[in-house]
C-alpha cells in the first residue's frame, strides 16, 4: 500500500497568513501541520508517501522532508496539481507513481489521534473497493454526512440541512486501484472540481464501501480557531 | 519618527517549522507574527518603515507586504546576511535613519500596550521598556535604584541582579547610528543592544518605562502559543492592520 497526502489549495480562509505559507506548513504546536497526517501513515506501517502540492510549495515540501531525521526510512515522492481542480483531481497525479497498489489517501490538513493500522490490516484483506473514516461530530450539517442502515453506509450527503446521522466524513479514505478508472469517469462538480464525494458514492453504489468509526480525536483544520484548539490540544499531549 | 522591524534570524528553537519560512512569518492566531510590532509603530504615526530580514526569505516579505500602501505606509527593506547582533540594524538602517529618531520592534515581540503616547512624545536620547519576568536570565536585565532609576543594564546575567529585563522596544534618537557603529563585539561576536543602552545610561539619557500589559518574545513553541491566546483573547479588537 502507498500513502498520499494531499497539500495543495491556496488556504483562502487563512488569509494573509497563507499568502507566504502553505497552509500545511503552519505550525501546530510545534510541528509543521503536514507532519501530523505523514505520521498517521508512518505509524500504520507504510513506507511510501507522495505528497501532492501546488506548483509554488511543492520546493519547500521537498526541502522540509528530504533527509528529515524524523521519518527516517520513508521514501516521499512529489506530485504537483493542477490549480483548484479538487481533490480527485489532485488525486490522479500520483497515478503513475502507485501503479497497482491500495493507497491510503489523507488530507493534509487532517489530524487524526487515533491509530489506523487495524482499519489498515482489515483494507488489505477486503478485496476491492474503498474504506472511509466517520467520526461523530455536534454540527454534521457542517460535513459531508454518511447515513448508515444494517452496519453498511447507504449515502453520503454533502453539508445536508437535515442530517440523518451525526457521522461526518473525515478526510482519510482507502482505495483500491479502481480508482483511476472512477476520477478519469468523474464530471466536474458546480464549483468545477472533481470531488472526492463523488469517488466515495461511485464505490457505494457499487457495493464497495465499507466504513470505520474512529474514536479520538480529529481536526479538519481550516478556520484559526481551529487552529489554535488543535494547538492547544496536542501541546497537553 | 522612523521605525524598524529586525526580522532576521535563523530561529532554530522553532525548528522544523523555520527550516522552509521564517519565524516572523508564522500565524500568530489569525495574521503572521509581524503583523503585530507593525501594529505597535503604524498606530503610534509613524509612516516609513524599515523592516531587515534575512536573504533567504526575503521574497517572502515582499509578496506579504509589499510597498507598504495598503497600510498607508512606506516600507524599506535591507538584508541582513548574518545576525551578528541587534545593533547591527542601526548600522544597516544608517541612510534610512539619517538625522530622524528611530523606533525599534524586534519581529518577534508582541505588546498588548499601546506605546503611541510614548513614541509621539519623544525628543531626544533613548527609551526602552522593562518587564518584570520570572526568568530573567534570558534577557538583557536592568537593576533599579530605590527611586525606580535604572542604574545598571546587563545582557543576561550569569548571577541574579533583577526581576526586571528590557523588552524589544526601544526608541532612539539619530545618535544610535554613531554608536552602533562604534561598538566592539562581545565575547559570543554579537554586536550587543545592551551597549547601546549602557551608552545612553552613562550619559543620563535613558528613559526606562514600564511595561504594563502583557509582552511575548515569541522565540520557541511555548511563548508561541502564549501569543496565540493572548493575540485572540486581547487583541483583536486593537489591531489596525
Amino acid at each position: 500500500m502507498k500513502g498520499i497526502i494531499i497539500a495543495g489549495g491556496t488556504g483562502s480562509r487563512l488569509y494573509p497568513v497563507t499568502k507566504v505559507i502553505n497552509k500545511h506548513l503552519l505550525p501546530v504546536y510545534n510541528k509543521p501541520m503536514i507532519f501530523y497526517p505523514i505520521k498517521t501513515l508512518v505509524n500504520a506501517g507504510l513506507k511510501e508517501i507522495i505528497i501532492v502540492s501546488n506548483k509554488d510549495h511543492l520546493d519547500s515540501f521537498k526541502k522540509l522532508l528530504t533527509d528529515n531525521g524524523e521519518f527516517f526510512g520513508i521514501n516521499f515522492s512529489f506530485t504537483k496539481q493542477k490549480e483548484a481542480a479538487g481533490i480527485a483531481d489532485a488525486l490522479a497525479s500520483c497515478k503513475k507513481i502507485v501503479k497497482d497498489d491500495k493507497i491510503v489517501v489523507v488530507l493534509g490538513d487532517n489530524i487524526f489521534a487515533d491509530d489506523i493500522l487495524p482499519a489498515l490490516q482489515k483494507f488489505e484483506k477486503q478485496d476491492k473497493g474503498a474504506k472511509i473514516f466517520l467520526k461523530e461530530v455536534v454540527e454534521p450539517q457542517k460535513y459531508g454526512v454518511a447515513n448508515i442502515e444494517d452496519d453498511k453506509v447507504t449515502g453520503i450527503e454533502e453539508k445536508p440541512f437535515s442530517p440523518k446521522s451525526n457521522y461526518a466524513v473525515t478526510g482519510l479514505y482507502m482505495y483500491d486501484n479502481m480508482v483511476w478508472d472512477i476520477i478519469a469517469g468523474l464530471q466536474p462538480s458546480i464549483r468545477g472540481e472533481l470531488e472526492v464525494t463523488d469517488v466515495n458514492n461511485y464505490y457505494l453504489k457499487k457495493g464497495g464501501l465499507s466504513y470505520e468509526i474512529l474514536q479520538k480525536d480529529w481536526f479538519d483544520i481550516d478556520t484559526f480557531n481551529l487552529l489554535l484548539e488543535a494547538n492547544l490540544e496536542i501541546s497537553k499531549k | 519618527m522612523r521605525g524598524i522591524i529586525l526580522s532576521g534570524g535563523a530561529a532554530t528553537r522553532l525548528r522544523p517549522c523555520t527550516k522552509v519560512t521564517s519565524k516572523q512569518l508564522l500565524p500568530v492566531y489569525n495574521r503572521p507574527m509581524i503583523y503585530y510590532p507593525l501594529n505597535t509603530l503604524i498606530k503610534a504615526g509613524i509612516k516609513e518603515i524599515l523592516i531587515i530580514v534575512a536573504p533567504e526569505r526575503a521574497g517572502d516579505y515582499l509578496n506579504l507586504l509589499g510597498s507598504g500602501k495598503e497600510f498607508g505606509v512606506k516600507f524599506t527593506y535591507e538584508i541582513q546576511d548574518k545576525p551578528a547582533g541587534l545593533s547591527e540594524a542601526y548600522i544597516i538602517g544608517e541612510n534610512f535613519i539619517d538625522q530622524e529618531n528611530v523606533a525599534m520592534i524586534l519581529g518577534d515581540n508582541i505588546f498588548e500596550d499601546d506605546f503611541s503616547e510614548q513614541i509621539k512624545k519623544f525628543k531626544t536620547g533613548g527609551m526602552v521598556f522593562a518587564k518584570k519576568v520570572h526568568d530573567p536570565e534570558r534577557f538583557g536585565v536592568v537593576k533599579f535604584d530605590e527611586n525606580m532609576k535604572a542604574i545598571e543594564i546587563k545582557e543576561k546575567p550569569q548571577e541574579w541582579m533583577s526581576d526586571y529585563v528590557l523588552t524589544g522596544l526601544y526608541i532612539f534618537d539619530h545618535r544610535v547610528v554613531e554608536i552602533a557603529k562604534n561598538l566592539k563585539p562581545s565575547e559570543r561576536g554579537e554586536l550587543e543592544i545592551t551597549d547601546i543602552h549602557n551608552w545612553y545610561l552613562k550619559k543620563g539619557e535613558l528613559d526606562v518605562a514600564m511595561v504594563d500589559g502583557e509582552w511575548i518574545d515569541a522565540g520557541t513553541f511555548d511563548s508561541l502559543f502564549e501569543a496565540q491566546e493572548l493575540a485572540k483573547n486581547k487583541l483583536q479588537d486593537k489591531l489596525i492592520i
